[in-house]
């Protein structure tokens, strides 16, 4: 009676817990080498991507970012992109393999959200994206897990682009917003691939409504939606950030813990059998008629 | 054990509440904490003070507990945060 208004005591805290099974954001893609051979003093090399040597050059440290810091994106014997924070223009110089391109390619899909990214404008999520019902529809997986099959079916069935990898996201106090990247998908994907010109994509910036995570499973299995909470919902989305280890973790990990909680996100099966796609389809769309209920469209 | 001694949460930790469960991240490993509630109230009660006495003192208010086991409990949490250097014990000047 005396300790009547006290909470009650659980004792199975006591353990600290153990950390989460999931895999670490993939931090082995870079190297930070402190001994540039340009006039930048600070250097960020990436690992074999696109069986290029790329490098981001600085003349500050990468996460102290002010006006007037100095970039420099350099893909050896290609282009080398040079931009100042807080400016808008960007200058090139080609290297001795340069096309126009191999320009279009690294500036459209590396180089300009990674811009975007170390300016503060945009929060990237690897991810293929589409219109459902006036919101962006967001698909997530690792690489080759269908992600752009998937997109590419949508759009063949009339829905607008967003994006075919990158998805720009910036928030408010209530929503999240998608932000359509380029007009181009790449259903299959070579090195150095700017992709197909895509008519139908989308012009409006749109609420984030829903992100999908791909799950591959067998030919057979049924395609299954299970809402994700939590830390599962959590770590899915950390493990689909796209260039945001450029920033501080803490940026990183506030944004990120915010969009969850302004965004469903499920799992959904995959069977992995190309002639179910429409099955697939059809699943996702049902499932976006319930979540929104009066705004049915294709 | 750490009676009488100052910490301080490593900056690289952040604590993070989505829907209806916490994680503790760090910066440092890039490694995730799921805790429970009554870890996610620890945590947040080590983040208010500087010493273990004034959490203890705050959770003894809140808490239907004897003094004895919450000290004791909350060394055993502490353990392995201590060892990872998510919480830092200030050296004694």
């Amino acid at each position: 009676m005396f300790h009547s208004n006290k909470h009650k005591y659980y004792d199975s805290w006591i353990n600290f817990p153990s950390q989460t099974p999931h895999k670490k954001s993939d931090f082995s893609l870079c190297e930070l080498d402190s001994s540039p051979t340009t006039n930048f003093k600070h250097r960020l090399k990436f690992k074999n991507n696109q069986n290029r040597e790329i490098a981001l050059h600085s003349d500050e440290a990468f996460k102290d970012r002010e006006i007037d810091h100095q970039w420099m994106f350099q893909v050896k014997d290609v282009v080398s992109f040079f931009w100042t924070s807080g400016s808008k223009t960007m200058t090139y110089k080609l290297d001795s393999l340069g096309t126009k391109t191999l320009v279009h390619y690294w500036f459209i899909h590396i180089v300009y959200p990674l811009y975007l990214t170390l300016e503060d404008k945009y929060y990237f999520l690897h991810s293929g994206a589409v219109t459902i019902n006036n919101k962006a529809v967001s698909f997530m997986t690792r690489s080759r897990g269908g992600k752009s099959t998937l997109t590419d079916y949508f759009l063949k069935q009339g829905h607008t682009l967003l994006t075919d990898d990158k998805l720009a996201t910036y928030e408010d106090e209530e929503k999240v917003y998608a932000v359509a990247s380029y007009p181009y998908h790449r259903p299959y994907r070579g090195y150095e691939t700017l992709g197909e010109y895509v008519e139908n994509f989308e012009s409006e910036v749109l609420v984030l409504g829903t992100i999908y995570i791909l799950k591959k499973e067998d030919a057979s299995a049924e395609v299954e939606i299970v809402e994700l909470k939590g830390i599962e919902k959590f770590t899915h989305i950390y493990q689909n950030s796209e260039i945001a280890f450029l920033l501080e973790f803490s940026d990183q990990m506030n944004y990120l813990g915010s969009l969850a909680k302004k965004v469903s996100v499920f799992s959904i099966s995959i069977p992995w059998d190309l002639t179910r796609l429409e099955e697939v389809y059809t699943k996702i769309i049902q499932h976006q008629n319930t979540l929104n209920p009066g705004k049915q469209n294709v | 054990m750490y009676k009488n001694k100052t910490y301080t949460i490593s900056p690289s930790v952040m604590l993070q509440h989505i829907d209806d469960e916490s994680l503790l991240m760090d910066a440092n490993t890039k490694l995730f904490y799921e805790l429970n509630d009554m870890g996610s109230v620890l945590w947040e009660t080590l983040q208010h003070h500087t010493n273990f006495d004034g959490v203890v003192k705050e959770m003894l208010q809140n808490y239907d507990v004897s003094q004895e086991q919450l000290q004791n409990d909350l060394m055993l949490f502490s353990k392995e945060p201590i060892e990872k250097e998510m919480i830092i014990i200030n050296e004694e000047c």
